[in-house]
């Protein structure tokens, strides 16, 4: 309660959803729930959505990117930047350039990707970010969603993969360090730099960030360019869940 | 990134007024600037009296540090009249308007056009990376709009967002432009919305636009089928538009009906239907005048319908196998009642209908989704105010309106 009404201060149009009670699909606290709910109209005309999964936690069973595999023709990153390994998991071959491939696929269960295994999936490893970036910017230059926890490693990763790619939607798991709870709010105003809006607090312990041309239309270079950055607090969808034209 | 940002207060209605505020609030190293006719002279929708103004310059300077410019420019050159004739054609819903015809309005907006004059120099001394303004295609943020866009400097609109308590901010000309419908059309595709609202949406939608206002005052039918449908646009409405800020580009009805039937050959039969709207504009009669004397003779006769034939829209486009648009949203009204259209103007909905994805999406069956990203309208482009910011827009709106009122009780009683 203390933590809504501290974050909703700043953020006056935050939604904050408890999904522990209702589980998810592959998660135990209702993250895949979410992000497939949020990003199901995005999915729907995306037939082919990229996802990259930095740093899995050990808590956590499967990969939240396991839901999109049964739904939709997904292509996931899964990242260990501990030992700089990239599984590049996909239905259809998913192949990346510039980087070592390597059969030792015996730590699999750090992916906890299921379906991932079928047909071509592969394991690459990589030296450095930058290299790991411009690899994956030629793969695609567009990714829906990342998700990654709220560690050091994970996000400066993400700060790198910003630089060179398009994302669309963040989830940041387990940002609950510090006062009540409440999170790292550094990575939120980063976020907030790059044209993202702080959309929804799951669980009262992760962050999901949409790119604002995902929540309104304005487009996220722009917000940059123009250092809009707090704006991003007053961009919300309609509170009353009408998108009707005005007359 | 920006380094530093003016935000023009060319508008002192209740939401641009609040939305500059909070512009400045939320814009590190910006300020607001605003030309000192903004406070003597009306713009267009402006009811207020000048004490009033008077009384907002003064908290304006006082507690939020709003720079003045005085006036120095004493001339307009020709090309620099748009944003005049904008402002006087949509003011006095003429397009026909002129200096002579409406002295004490060409003059007050004429002092705003000279007055952005002095902003752009203002701007051109402070080096300004970015720029807001409200509207850009007024008397008092014409030239300001040209000046940006010919020297690169990041512009951005703000705008009225109808009922949802907050305010616009539009990276492109708001004009239902190409570029606009670009912005829908990647909101449509990547954004985030609940399915079941997007469809409520829709369909209220559709239904708002096939029962308009104009379709349920015309009722009259069409007296045969036609080949050929054109809709005509208002001129007072469209007659001043930039096509170097907004990429679209006026063509008065003769050009246009001209060349659509250039493309469709003499040998077919039209109908030309004026916007029901234009019937307001005191100059229509001279435009038909125009339109029957400039265009060439057919081997079939064109049926005219002035703004003063209550003719079903609807029921036209129906009798008419290709229906043909410049500017006009009946475009939008004709693609939901199933007509192929052919829409000449660059616009948000031509944008959108010809574009691949939107057709392989709905499998070729355009008609039943087109209206599916225009319905997100509501939201788009949409920053909230806070609840105190909504309560001193409604207190502002409420002035405004009083003065509103006040003003055509004055000017009826004038009349009596």
């Amino acid at each position: 309660m203390l933590q809504k009404i501290i974050l909703r201060n700043y953020w006056p149009f935050l939604r904050f959803v408890n999904l522990k009670g209702l589980g998810g699909f592959y998660s135990r606290s209702g993250e895949d729930v979410l992000l497939a709910s949020i990003l199901f109209s995005h999915v729907i005309k995306n037939s082919s959505i990229k996802i990259i999964e930095i740093n899995k936690p050990e808590s956590y069973p499967y990969s939240l990117a396991n839901v999109f595999f049964e739904f939709c023709a997904c292509t996931a990153m899964l990242i260990n930047t501990r030992n700089r390994l990239i599984f590049a998991a996909a239905k259809n071959a998913a192949e990346l350039s510039g980087l070592k491939s390597t059969n030792d696929i015996s730590s699999k269960d750090t992916y906890g990707c299921l379906n991932a295994y079928v047909n071509d999936s592969k394991l690459y490893e990589y030296s450095s970010n930058e290299q790991l970036v411009i690899s994956m910017s030629k793969y695609s230059m567009e990714y829906s969603l990342v998700i990654l926890s709220a560690e050091i490693e994970s996000i400066q990763l993400l700060s790198e993969l910003l630089g060179g790619l398009k994302i669309y939607c963040i989830i940041v798991l387990n940002n609950n360090s510090g006062f009540f709870s409440c999170g790292n709010t550094e990575i939120r105003n980063t976020l907030a730099q790059k044209g993202f809006v702080f959309h929804t607090r799951l669980n009262g312990n992760d962050d999901l960030f949409v790119l604002s041309e995902m929540v309104n239309g304005f487009p996220s270079n722009v917000s940059a360019q123009l250092n809009i950055d707090s704006l991003m607090r007053w961009v919300s969808p309609p509170p009353d869940s009408d998108y009707t034209v005005p007359k | 990134m920006v380094n530093s940002t003016a935000i023009i207060l060319n508008d002192l209605r209740s939401v641009p007024l609040l939305t500059a505020l909070k512009l400045n609030r939320n814009i590190p190293s910006s300020y607001l600037v605003a030309h000192a006719s903004i406070f003597e002279c009306k713009e267009y929708a402006d009811h207020t009296n000048i004490l009033w103004k008077l009384v907002l310059k003064f908290v304006f300077v006082v507690f939020f540090g709003l720079k003045i410019i005085r006036p120095r420019v004493k001339d307009l050159a020709e090309d620099e009249m748009m944003g005049v004739w904008s402002s006087l054609f949509s003011i006095t819903e003429d397009s026909g308007a002129t200096e002579e015809k409406y002295p004490k309005i060409y003059h007050q907006i004429a002092k705003l056009a000279m007055g952005s004059k002095d902003v752009i120099d203002y701007l051109m001394y402070n080096k300004n990376d970015s720029v807001f303004i409200f509207n850009g295609r007024t008397a008092s943020s014409y030239l300001i709009t040209k000046f940006c866009v010919t020297n690169n400097i990041l512009l951005c609109y703000y705008e009225y967002a109808g009922h949802c308590n907050g305010f616009r901010l539009f990276p492109v000309a708001p004009h239902a432009s190409g570029s606009l419908g670009e912005l829908i059309y990647n909101y449509y595709i990547y954004g985030v919305y609940n399915i079941a609202d997007l469809k409520d949406a829709s369909v209220k939608y559709i239904e708002s636009k096939l029962n308009s206002d104009f379709a349920k005052n015309n009722k009259k039918k069409p007296s045969k089928k036609y080949d050929v449908a054109i809709f005509l646009s208002s001129d007072f409405e469209y007659t001043s538009i930039d096509p170097d800020i907004c990429g679209v580009t006026w063509n008065d009805g003769v050009k246009f009906c001209r060349s659509v039937i250039e493309k469709y050959g003499e040998h077919l039969s039209y109908a030309i239907r004026c916007h029901p709207n234009s019937i307001k504009d005191p100059n229509w009669i001279n435009l038909i005048v125009e339109l029957r004397n400039g265009l060439p003779l057919l081997k079939y006769e064109i049926d005219l319908y002035g703004p003063d034939v209550a003719v079903d829209s609807h029921e036209l486009i129906l009798a008419a196998d290709l229906v043909v648009t410049d500017l006009s949203t009946i475009s939008m009204d004709a693609i939901l009642l199933g007509k192929p259209v052919d829409i000449f103007g660059n616009t948000d909905i031509k944008h959108i209908y010809t574009d691949p994805w939107m057709n392989s999406y709905s499998e070729n069956n355009i008609q039943a989704t087109i209206a599916e990203p225009f319905s997100l309208q509501h939201n788009f482009l949409v920053f909230r105010f806070s609840k105190v910011e909504k309560i001193v827009c409604f207190l502002l709106f409420a002035v405004h309106r009083s003065f509103a009122k006040y003003e055509s009780w004055s000017v009826s009683c004038c009349r009596k």
